[in-house]
C-alpha cells in the first residue's frame, strides 16, 4: 500500500531540509556570535579610522589602508613569517618523513610509535612553550647542557636576535613531525610494494630510489602535509608568546599572526591590527581552498 | 621481511624517542636548578591557583561536551543530508578551523562585553561551545557510516530525531569521545580566547597564571610555575594516551578526507 515509501531514496540534489537545518542550526548560530560577527568585525574595521576610546569614525580610503600597513615592523614581520616557514615546513617534512618510514618498518610496534611521537602535537602551545623557554634557558637550559658537552660556546637562543626564530622553529618541528609522520605513514602503509621491489631489480638504490620511486608515490600525502604545514607556520602565536614574550629582540620573532596581536591587544591600534590580521586572512583561506582541491581531486582521479 | 631489517628501525626509533622526550626531561633539570636560597617569592604565582584550576577544567569540561553534541549533530547534517547552503557551510567551516587564533582577539573581547558575560567563566566556555574543528571532525567520523544505515531506519519508521540518537550516536562513541579529549585539552591550554576574555585575577585560567607570573615576577618562579604546567600537561598527555587511535585518525580524517567515501570503493 505504502509502495513509495519502500522506494524511498535520498534527492541527490540540494534541497530545503527543515531536519538538517535544525541539526546544524546551534552550530551554526554559535559560530555566527563568536566566529563569523567577530571575522566580520575585524574586515569591516580594517577599512575603517579608530580612535582607542570614542570607536570607529568614518573609512579610509586606500592610501590610509596602505600607510598602517606600512611600518619597517610590518616588513620585518612578513620576512620572519616567511622566513619561519622556510625551516619549519621542509624541517618538518623531513622529520616526519624519517619518522615515518621507520615507524612502518618497526613491525607490530607501529601503533604505540605512532602514538608516541604524536604526544607534542596534543600539547597545548602553553605548555609546550613554556617546555622550549627552559630547553633554551641560558644557565640551566638542556641547549647549555648540550653546547658544553660539544665543547662550543654558550649561546643565549631566544635573545640573540637572529636566533630567536630558528629556535622557536625547531621547537614547532618537534612539535609538528608526529602529524606529518602519521599522514605519511598512513599512506605509506597501504602502498604497493612492487615497484620498490622493480626497483631493486633494476639496481636503482639509495638516493636515487628515494627521489624517483618512493616519493612521487607519496605525492599526495606530501602535498598534503605541505600545505597544512604552510598554513600553521602563518598561524604559530603561542609558541612565540611563551618563549619571547614580546615577539622576540628588536621584532625578530614577531610574525604576522603575533603583530596582530601585538597591534591590538597591547596598542589597542585596531586598525593595524585588522589590516594585517585580514592580509593573513586571505592568505590562509587560498590555502585552504589549495588543500580542498587537492584532496577532492585526489579521490575523484 | 626479515627479523634484522626490523630491529634496526627499532633501535633508530628509540634513540630518536629519547631525542623527542628530551625537552619534557627539562622540567626535570629545573627542578634540581630551584632547590637553591633563591627559590621565593613563589606566593604571587600560587595564589588562587585551586580557583584557576576549578575555573579551567570546569569552563573546559562545559565546552567540551557542548562541543561534541553540537558538532556531532551539524556533522550528520552535513554528511548524511543534502541541504541548500552545505557547500557554502563546509567551506566556511574549513577556513574557520584553520584561522590563526590570534586574529580574533579583538572581536571576541568586544563581543563578550557586548553580551555582557567579558570577566567571567561563561565568556571562556560559550566561544568553546561550537567550533568548526568539531563540525568537520565527527562529519568525516559519520562520513564512514554507510548511507544505507540511515534509509533503512528510515524506512523502518524512526523518526528523524530517532535515527539521530538510536543510531548516529551509538555508531560515531568512539569518535565523540576523542573529539571530546581533543576539545577539552585545547580548553585547558587555550592561550588566545582567555587572554581576550578574562582580565584581572579573579576569574584567571590556569594558563594565564602562567603568563601573569612569567611576566610580573622576576626572576619567574620556576618551581610553581612547573607545578601549573604539569596541572595543564599532565592531563593533556593522559587523555591523549587513553585513545590514542581514535584521536590520530580521527584528526587524520578530518585534515583530508572531505568527501564521502564511495561504496564499493
Amino acid at each position: 500500500m505504502h509502495n513509495e515509501d519502500l522506494i524511498f531514496t535520498p534527492p541527490a540534489k540540494p534541497h530545503f531540509d527543515p531536519w538538517a537545518y535544525a541539526f546544524v542550526a546551534p552550530a551554526v548560530v554559535l559560530l555566527a556570535i563568536f566566529l563569523l560577527y567577530p571575522a566580520g568585525w575585524m574586515l569591516l574595521s580594517s577599512f575603517q579610522e579608530h580612535e582607542a576610546l570614542t570607536g570607529p569614525s568614518g573609512f579610509t580610503d586606500a592610501a590610509g589602508y596602505l600607510s598602517r600597513l606600512w611600518s619597517p615592523r610590518f616588513w620585518r614581520a612578513i620576512l620572519n613569517t616567511i622566513y619561519f616557514a622556510g625551516i619549519y615546513v621542509p624541517g618538518s617534512l623531513a622529520a616526519g618523513y624519517v619518522l615515518a618510514a621507520l615507524i612502518n618498518r618497526s613491525g607490530r610496534g607501529r601503533a604505540w610509535w605512532r602514538a608516541l611521537f604524536f604526544v607534542p602535537v596534543m600539547l597545548p602551545a602553553a605548555t609546550a612553550g613554556l617546555l622550549w623557554r627552559w630547553v633554551y634557558d641560558p644557565e640551566a637550559g638542556l641547549a647549555r647542557r648540550l653546547t658544553e658537552m660539544a665543547g662550543l660556546e654558550a649561546v643565549d637562543w631566544l635573545n640573540e636576535a637572529r636566533l630567536a626564530l630558528p629556535s622557536i622553529a625547531a621547537a614547532c618541528i618537534w612539535q609538528s613531525a608526529g602529524l606529518v609522520a602519521a599522514i605519511i605513514s598512513a599512506a605509506m602503509w597501504v602502498q604497493p610494494r612492487e615497484y620498490d621491489e622493480m626497483a631493486e631489480l633494476d639496481g636503482v638504490r639509495g638516493l636515487k630510489r628515494l627521489i624517483h620511486v618512493r616519493l612521487p608515490l607519496l605525492r599526495d600525502p606530501l602535498l598534503v602535509s605541505l600545505i597544512v604545514l604552510m598554513i600553521n607556520a602563518q598561524r604559530v602565536f603561542g609558541m612565540i608568546l611563551m618563549t619571547t614574550e614580546d615577539g622576540g629582540p628588536a621584532n625578530w620573532s614577531t610574525n604576522l599572526a603575533f603583530l596582530v596581536y601585538r597591534h591590538g591587544m597591547k596598542e589597542f591600534d585596531f586598525g593595524a591590527a585588522s589590516a594585517v590580521a585580514t592580509l593573513l586572512c586571505f592568505s590562509i583561506v587560498l590555502l585552504v581552498v589549495l588543500l580542498r582541491r587537492r584532496t577532492v581531486e585526489g579521490r575523484e582521479a | 621481511m626479515s627479523k634484522g631489517s626490523r630491529v634496526r628501525p627499532t633501535i633508530l626509533l628509540a634513540v630518536l624517542a629519547v631525542l623527542w622526550v628530551l625537552p619534557l626531561s627539562a622540567v626535570l633539570c629545573q627542578v634540581k636548578a630551584t632547590r637553591g636560597p633563591h627559590e621565593l617569592p613563589e606566593g604571587e604565582a600560587v595564589k588562587g591557583i585551586g580557583r584557576a584550576a576549578a575555573i579551567t577544567f570546569g569552563a573546559s569540561l562545559i565546552s567540551a561536551t557542548a562541543s561534541c553534541m553540537v558538532g556531532t549533530m551539524a556533522g550528520y547534517a552535513l554528511s548524511a543530508k543534502r541541504f541548500r547552503g552545505m557547500k557554502l557551510l563546509f567551506g566556511t567551516l574549513l577556513g574557520a578551523m584553520f584561522m590563526p587564533p590570534s586574529i580574533l582577539m579583538v572581536p571576541l573581547f568586544r563581543v563578550t562585553v557586548g553580551l555582557g558575560i567579558h570577566d567571567t567563566v561563561a565568556a571562556l566556555a560559550l566561544p568553546a561551545c561550537a567550533t568548526a574543528f568539531s563540525v568537520v571532525f565527527m562529519k568525516a567520523a559519520i562520513d564512514r557510516i554507510s548511507p544505507d544505515v540511515f534509509q533503512a531506519a528510515r524506512i523502518d519508521g524512526l523518526s528523524e530525531i530517532g535515527i539521530f540518537t538510536k543510531i548516529v550516536v551509538p555508531l560515531v562513541r568512539g569518535p565523540m569521545a576523542a573529539l571530546a579529549i581533543i576539545e577539552f585539552i585545547a580548553g585547558i591550554g587555550g592561550l588566545a580566547l582567555p587572554m581576550a576574555v578574562i582580565d584581572g585575577s579573579r576569574n584567571r585560567t590556569l594558563t594565564l597564571c602562567l603568563l601573569d607570573s612569567l611576566r610580573t615576577i622576576n626572576p619567574p618562579p620556576l618551581a610553581s610555575l612547573m607545578a601549573i604546567l604539569a596541572l595543564i600537561a599532565i592531563p593533556a598527555i593522559v587523555l591523549f594516551i587513553a585513545k590514542p587511535g581514535d584521536i590520530i585518525s580521527g584528526m587524520l580524517a578530518a585534515l583530508f578526507r572531505y568527501e564521502r567515501v564511495e561504496q564499493g570503493e
